[in-house]
């Protein structure tokens, strides 16, 4: 809106709304975080059982899984490109490792298969849509629907079950009463908060996902930083497919599949550009969180199961627009 | 009075970037806005046509107050602004751009395509130009998209129109070209706001001007009441001292540092040449003359198919990308900025160090080295006196003439030994272009640097160049000392052979 303002009085306007501009880009820059506070008051305040400890502990295992998932994914947010094969690659990963696992293979060994699979998922992805042009959104559609059907075509429609101790240890043991599950998940956000900090590849992920063109004048090869932002994502993938199977203790036909919508909104609520070049990992974690606390809140409110992936759904538009409403006013 | 704007203020939070700003434009006046980067021509043109909504002051246009319109109400009371980026649809053909937005209808409601056609050939005839509406514009020269541009303002009834720097990367044919378009259609009329680097164009076309300087308008001055030395002081604030290249050096080199041998590939054929230490080459040539073409292959961005080219003394393998070029350490500053040289979202350290992280900046595990970076990011901040309040600063918030200064730090950073400036000048300021030019001179007289030097302004090509190449066809034509030429002299001999018709539009 134009408004006239009587000269006289402009300076002190400009003064104050320097002031407030400030305090807001701050608030949107941590928008996610204050959200989660906000969520969490809220729901602490209808329902005091939410301050438990056990409810808080909960909150991190049941979110271990996104987490790592969306951190992979962020990768490739970041490059300005997408990657929907992720819960596929979970899915089916999981599911080669575990059948593996019960025809003798050692457990530590389909560990590694899973992650490795993933990973090599994942450099296919990135070749494919680096050096052979593919477009990532099908190219990634068309790999996720290969390796969701694979599993279905692996487990006959059974699920695949009875793992080892050893295997289910990191997702059901705890030590001194704490979860295991969450420490992973914790130390891949800390491992990939140096990366993006403090590593060439760091920064030239975010160059390439910022200005390709540019990047790859100035002596960066743009291809293999997308591969690599691919085969991160697939690996992650393939790690968070052994922590959810390692939780559940199974792996279901339909195993994973309906993480893809939250994991994406986890990324974009937390500040990560669909467009490429913006991003932060301290966002991302809020937003994981910030989703896992709504859905379990929405349960310990005991609000009918029959509500909660649409009141979830509402939550994840409001965060939307919240950060559409940011970037709009912090254009200028 | 067609257009008031009168004390306009404008900041971006702590920033003022206007103050006070007064200009008018009269019925059938062509009005030049002129200043340095970041002095707020940008955003004076963003208020005049309603992008920018929240400013202090009053704009008026025939005598109504349109401060409460918005852009779209603007254009349709004829405020048609015309970017520097165009914004034509290159894959749509010449008429469908011509129409954009106001397809007619036949009975069924279908578009009618015969009408379209129809409508352009009469539009393009009533306005004088002759191309095909059926062609796709991306097929066009760029000077017939620029003014494909004024028509399409023209078209939607502009009685205002406001040029940014629509000179940008033609040649001086192309130019005068342009500017014969644009008088043409005053006398229709039409008002323009032009907006240029250019001081000598200014003063041969515009009736009236006003300099932007550090956000305040200094307006009135008349055509023929102000000279050039007058109006650089003007926009400047000071006189600027352009640079003269001192001729004892240019003639002293003779040691070879690049030599080129029998280079053949898309738009080259057989070029040899050579270019001694610490000697500034300018190229000369039309566009698809391989004057470009050359550049960017020795840089690796062109494929070369063909040839030999040694460094040094050393071997100089084909690049086949950017980056084998950088590591044998010659590096390219391109013509587009905002495509192939920033990346806005980063700060203007993360930027200059983009061509040296997998070199200079190396630290075990892939770590960046930091202190260097700083180190490294600083030096050429104040060197090359970008203004902007620190290197954490978001590289998308600089100024056109700071931004280029950054790229250009970006690749002296790799320490290159032969460095490729392609119009490094474009839409930079007097006083950001001596500068950059002093630097050059500096460089190649310290530390030994050799440049490879485009640029279609030929008098600031002449001033930095110590020899000059001509192509044409691909080919190298003339290989010439530059022993105080002149700008004629550098045409003369680029359309020697040139005189066929068809190669200027």
């Amino acid at each position: 809106m134009s408004t006239k303002v009587n000269l006289e009085t402009s300076t002190p306007k400009t003064k104050q709304s320097l002031k407030s501009s400030n305090i807001v880009s701050l608030l949107s820059n941590n928008i996610v975080w204050l959200l989660l506070i906000l969520a969490i008051l809220i729901m602490g305040i209808v329902n005091p059982i939410f301050f438990s400890p056990s409810i808080l502990q909960n909150i991190l295992v049941q979110t271990a899984v996104l987490g790592v998932l969306t951190a992979g994914l962020a990768h490739v947010l970041i490059i300005g490109e997408i990657d929907l094969s992720i819960t596929g690659v979970l899915a089916f990963s999981a599911g080669i490792g575990t059948f593996l696992m019960n025809r003798g293979l050692n457990w530590f060994l389909a560990i590694i298969i899973i992650v490795l699979f993933g990973l090599l998922i994942g450099i296919i992805n990135g070749i494919l849509i680096a050096k052979f042009k593919a477009a990532a959104l099908i190219e990634t559609l068309a790999m996720g629907l290969i390796l969701e059907g694979a599993l279905m075509a692996l487990t006959q429609g059974r699920s695949i079950i009875n793992f080892p101790d050893a295997f289910t240890w990191i997702g059901k043991g705890s030590i001194f009463g704490i979860p295991v599950l969450p420490i992973p998940f914790l130390l891949v956000y800390l491992v990939i908060y140096f990366i993006w900090k403090k590593t060439i590849f760091g920064r030239s992920l975010f160059a390439t996902g910022g200005n390709p063109t540019s990047a790859h004048v100035s002596g960066i090869n743009v291809d293999r930083i997308k591969i690599y932002a691919f085969a991160v994502s697939g690996a992650l993938a393939g790690f968070s497919g052994y922590l959810l199977s390692a939780y559940m203790g199974a792996v279901t036909m339909t195993f994973g599949s309906d993480l893809l919508m939250y994991t994406l909104a986890a990324a974009v609520i937390g500040g990560v550009s669909l467009s490429g070049g913006r991003g932060n990992i301290s966002g991302v974690l809020g937003g994981v969180l910030l989703l896992t606390v709504i859905q379990i809140g929405l349960q310990v409110l005991g609000i009918s199961s029959y509500f909660v992936t649409m009141a979830g759904g509402a939550m994840i538009f409001i965060a939307v627009m919240i950060d559409a409403t940011k970037t709009r006013y912090l254009k200028y | 009075m067609l257009l008031k704007v009168s004390n306009v203020n404008k900041s971006f939070g702590s920033k003022i970037v206007l103050t006070d700003n007064n200009l008018e434009v009269g019925k059938s006046e062509i009005h030049a806005l002129v200043g340095m980067n970041g002095a707020g021509k940008t955003t004076l043109v963003r208020i005049i046509s309603g992008v920018i909504d929240d400013y202090e002051g009053d704009i008026i246009f025939e005598d109504k107050n349109i401060n409460k319109l918005s852009v779209i109400e603007r254009q349709n009371v004829g405020i048609y602004v015309v970017p520097q980026h165009a914004a034509i649809i290159p894959e749509f053909t010449v008429a469908e751009n011509i129409i954009l937005g106001t397809w007619p209808k036949d009975t069924l409601g279908m578009v009618d395509w015969k009408k379209i056609y129809e409508n352009a050939e009469k539009v393009l005839h009533d306005y004088g130009l002759d191309f095909d509406p059926r062609m796709k514009v991306r097929d066009l020269s760029l000077v017939n998209q620029r003014k494909l541009n004024v028509v399409r303002a023209l078209f939607s009834k502009a009685k205002l129109v406001i040029l940014d720097e629509p000179t940008t990367a033609l040649s001086s044919e192309e130019r005068d070209s342009l500017f014969k378009f644009i008088e043409a259609q005053r006398q229709q009329g039409t008002s323009f706001i032009l907006i240029s680097h250019y001081l000598e164009e200014i003063l041969r076309l515009c009736d009236t001007i006003t300099v932007n300087r550090d956000g305040r308008s200094y307006t009135g001055y008349k055509k023929g009441e102000i000279d050039e030395a007058t109006l650089s002081k003007l926009i400047v604030g000071e006189s600027v001292k352009l640079l003269e290249r001192s001729s004892e050096e240019k003639l002293k080199t003779k040691k070879v540092s690049l030599e080129v041998n029998g280079v053949s590939g898309k738009g080259m054929d057989n070029i040899s040449f050579t270019l001694g230490r610490g000697e500034v080459l300018g190229v000369v040539g039309f566009p698809g003359s391989g004057a470009r073409e050359i550049c960017r292959a020795l840089s690796g961005l062109n494929t070369i198919s063909k040839g030999q080219i040694t460094l040094n003394g050393r071997e100089f393998s084909i690049p086949k990308d950017p980056k084998t070029a950088v590591n044998q350490k010659i590096i390219y500053v391109s013509f587009d900025r905002h495509k192939e040289g920033v990346v806005q979202l980063l700060s203007i350290k993360e930027n200059i160090s983009m061509s040296i992280l997998t070199s200079r900046l190396k630290k075990m595990f892939g770590f960046i080295n930091k202190t260097k970076e700083i180190e490294n990011a600083n030096e050429y901040f104040k060197t090359l006196a970008v203004r902007a309040s620190s290197i954490n600063e978001s590289v998308g918030n600089l100024s056109g003439g700071n931004q280029q200064k950054v790229v250009i730090s970006k690749a002296l950073s790799a320490l290159p030994e032969v460095l490729i400036l392609d119009e490094p000048t474009v839409g930079i300021d007097i006083k950001s272009r001596e500068e950059i030019l002093a630097l050059i001179d500096h460089l190649t007289k310290e530390r030994g640097l050799s440049v490879l030097y485009l640029t279609n302004d030929f008098n600031e090509l002449l001033r930095i160049s110590d020899r000059l190449l001509f192509f044409e066809d691909g080919k190298l034509i003339v290989d010439k000392v530059n022993d105080g030429l002149t700008a004629e002299d550098v045409m003369q001999i680029r359309d020697l052979k040139d005189l066929k018709e068809g190669v200027l539009n």
